[in-house]
């Protein structure tokens, strides 16, 4: 367990410049993913996760998005100081990201066997008969039915579950070592779903693959992470082992967040709703972000940011009560 | 109501759904238009649902629940089937009875973006109904429209602020206040939390649940979660492709669920908990085209307990159990 993690993010700042604002989208982040690992990345719409990936991929939205502060390194190397002609050798070959709609990431006129080909030609330099063979068989991995067959589909003549999985053939077909996993399958029905997740887990077990999950649900972390970081407002509320956390929720935001939701296996009378919004994205909060919304309150709460709280064996929380 | 034996009924329904089949025609060539197929979108459903009922509607996209609801809105025409309002046939209304079931019937949906006019005032967006509908003064509507907004949680000052103004949750209760203007006995809500963010959604299902028991409203709750539909439901009925495969009481279905479909399902919706992770049953290939319906049963292409009768007899609804009825080769003998 000694060794250094594959990723490890610190104090990361991403903002998002725009008209008069500063949107504050990743606010001070910092966690660690090990390899082979799974990390859920969890929080409500609008927190910062989608952002927290883009920065890693180094893809900002431009002009406005820009890392103002941290460090993100990968494998030793501080990704944040690289040129983007380097950055380049990383997107899609050691880091790749899958993102909620397959149908932005997947290019309509073309079809599915050449963007499935795209990264290794583009990073490895596969051509002819090779290349061919190598779609086939990325096809295949992510089960597209008689893969030979489908590699001159366009994305439009398959299902939306199986264009998702074209989506991760190509983000898997160099092989990378971490896997950004944006809400893969929000927009796919519960047993698509299943099946995907299936896939990723298997996948991941063969090529030893670690994974940065984001998702607001808590099905998908329970039975895919095994860590998790909780984010609110661009910051990480929580972070723990994913026993741990089902088990021994710490911050308020988490514990509420695990109690609103409905449970499937067993009748609940009454759900635990939090009451109130996420506060405005360009707004500054000198406390904590939760502050106006938690149950319980102390004084220093909204006049000081709280501390990260260690609550061993890798479990920690920002919050002033656990103090 | 549908008759006793044969479909699955509560004891005096407030709405029912007979038969009820939407076929939607497939064309070819521009001017031609000849009809090549149909899309079987909803194809002999029956339901009922009590006053002060939840019945809630699940399964995947395209299995026909938003159909199903148009139907029951009349924003579709049955291709063949009833539809019962307190026992009348609502297809041989008169315009007054029609006009007198659209103010009994409201609807709200997913999407609090594209369902509300952003060019509207909140204030006018709930009174319209009211005004179009009723008759009442522009004081009396106005009174009411800040009734409504205390009612599903917000302030009656902001009557005069645009849709975009608000969160997705705040446009769901302004969809809500307006659904409620004219005192349904029922509104259909089509997948009315999907949209919203995990700690939103038990904020409006909690509300949902107030006003149905301040209100005596019936709900036709369509969603594809679950958790979500046990949730809020009394009564639950599952859906494949255009049919009702499975319907109970919700405690009932959450636990005995019998149709292999039910049971795919309840077992893809994976459990927010890490010690109740179970291996989900991972269904072979893809939902069939609703153009080219296998034969037989419509799920066995994909059924984990296929039998060699399922691709041969289209199963038929029966109660297995009191009010537990299962479309399944496997409970024919009952
Ligand atoms: N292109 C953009 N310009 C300005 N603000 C943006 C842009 N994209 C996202 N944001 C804001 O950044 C914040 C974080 O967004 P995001 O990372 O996408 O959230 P999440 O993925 O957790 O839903 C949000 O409040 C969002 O409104
Ligand atoms: N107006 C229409 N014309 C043709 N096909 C339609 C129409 N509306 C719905 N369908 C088809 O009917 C089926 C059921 O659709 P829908 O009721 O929207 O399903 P759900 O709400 O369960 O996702 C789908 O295959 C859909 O493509
Ligand atoms: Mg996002
Ligand atoms: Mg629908």
């Amino acid at each position: 367990m000694a060794e250094s993690p594959l990723l490890q993010i610190e104090d990361l700042r991403a903002y998002l410049f725009t008209r008069g604002s500063v949107v504050r989208a990743v606010d001070g982040v910092s966690f660690s993913v090990n390899e082979g690992e799974t990390l859920g990345l969890v929080g409500e719409s609008g927190c910062g996760k989608s952002m927290t990936c883009l920065a890693i991929m180094r893809t900002l939205p431009a002009p406005s998005g820009r890392i103002v502060a941290g460090r993100i390194r990968f494998q030793g190397v501080d990704l944040v100081g690289v040129s983007e002609a380097e950055m380049r050798t990383y997107r899609g070959r050691r880091i790749s990201m899958i993102l909620q709609d397959p149908n932005t990431s997947l290019n309509p006129v073309l079809t599915v066997g050449e963007q499935v080909a795209e990264p290794m030609r583009w990073h490895q330099q596969v051509q002819g008969k090779d290349l061919k063979r190598r779609v086939v068989e990325a096809l295949r991995r992510v089960k597209i039915p008689a893969p030979e067959m489908r590699v001159g589909d366009y994305p439009h003549q398959m299902s939306g579950g199986m264009r998702q999985r074209v989506v991760g053939a190509a983000a898997l077909a160099c092989e990378p070592h971490l896997l950004l996993a944006d809400e893969p399958t929000t927009a796919l029905d519960a047993t698509v779903q299943a099946q995907y997740l299936a896939l990723l887990k298997d996948i991941q077990e063969q090529a030893h693959l670690a994974i940065i999950f984001v998702t607001h649900d808590f099905g998908i972390v329970a039975h895919m992470c095994d860590r998790v970081a909780v984010m609110y407002a661009g910051k990480i509320v929580e972070t723990a082992p994913v026993k741990a956390l089902f088990h021994h929720p710490s911050h308020p935001y988490t514990v509420a967040l695990l109690n609103s939701v409905p449970k499937l296996r067993e009748r609940v009378d009454r759900l635990y709703s939090i009451e109130g919004e996420p506060p405005p994205v360009d707004q500054v909060i000198p406390g904590c972000s939760f502050a106006p919304r938690c149950p319980s309150p102390e004084e220093r709460c909204s006049r000081e940011p709280p501390p990260t709280m260690d609550l061993g064996d890798s479990h920690h929380a920002n919050c002033w009560k656990l103090a | 109501m549908p008759t006793a034996g044969s479909s699955p009924s509560s004891a005096s329904p407030l709405v029912a759904g007979d038969g009820l089949k939407k076929y939607f025609p497939v064309t070819k060539g521009l001017v031609m238009m000849r009809t090549v197929g149909w899309v079987k979108a909803v194809d002999n459903v029956s339901f009922s649902i009590g006053p002060g009922e939840t019945l809630g509607l699940v399964g995947e996209s395209g299995c026909g629940k938003t159909t199903t609801a148009k139907l029951l809105l009349l924003l579709e025409r049955p291709t063949a089937g009833s539809i019962l309002f307190r026992g009348k046939d609502v297809l041989s209304f008169t315009r007054a009875e029609i006009k007198s079931y659209r103010t009994s019937v409201q609807a709200v949906f997913q999407d609090p973006w594209s369902s509300l006019n952003p060019r509207q005032r909140v204030g006018s967006i709930i009174a319209e109904p009211m005004l179009v509908n009723t008759v009442i003064s522009r004081k009396e509507a106005k009174e009411r429209v800040a009734e409504l907004l205390r009612q599903v949680g917000l302030r009656p000052n902001q009557v005069t602020l645009y849709p975009h103004e608000f969160s997705g949750g705040q446009r769901q209760r302004i969809a809500v206040a307006r659904a409620l203007g004219l005192n349904p006995s029922l509104i259909v809500l089509d997948e009315p939390v999907s949209a919203l963010d995990v700690s939103i959604r038990a904020q409006i299902m909690n509300l949902l649940r107030g006003l149905q028991e301040t209100h005596h409203l019936a709900y036709l709750l369509i969603a594809h979660h679950l958790a979500t539909v046990r949730y809020m439901s009394h009564r639950v009925a599952v859906m494949y492709l255009g049919r009702i495969v499975e319907t109970a009481a919700a405690e009932e279905l959450f636990s005995h669920p019998l149709h292999p479909y039910t049971c795919a399902l309840y077992s893809a919706a994976l459990s927010a908990h890490p010690d109740e992770v179970t291996q989900p049953v991972i269904l072979r290939g893809e939902v069939p085209s609703p153009l080219d319906l296998p034969p037989g049963c419509r799920f066995h292409p994909r059924c984990p307990r296929v039998g060699p009768d399922c691709s041969r007899d289209e199963p038929q609804l029966k109660e297995v159990a009191p009010g537990h009825w299962v479309a399944c080769g496997l409970h024919d003998r009952a």
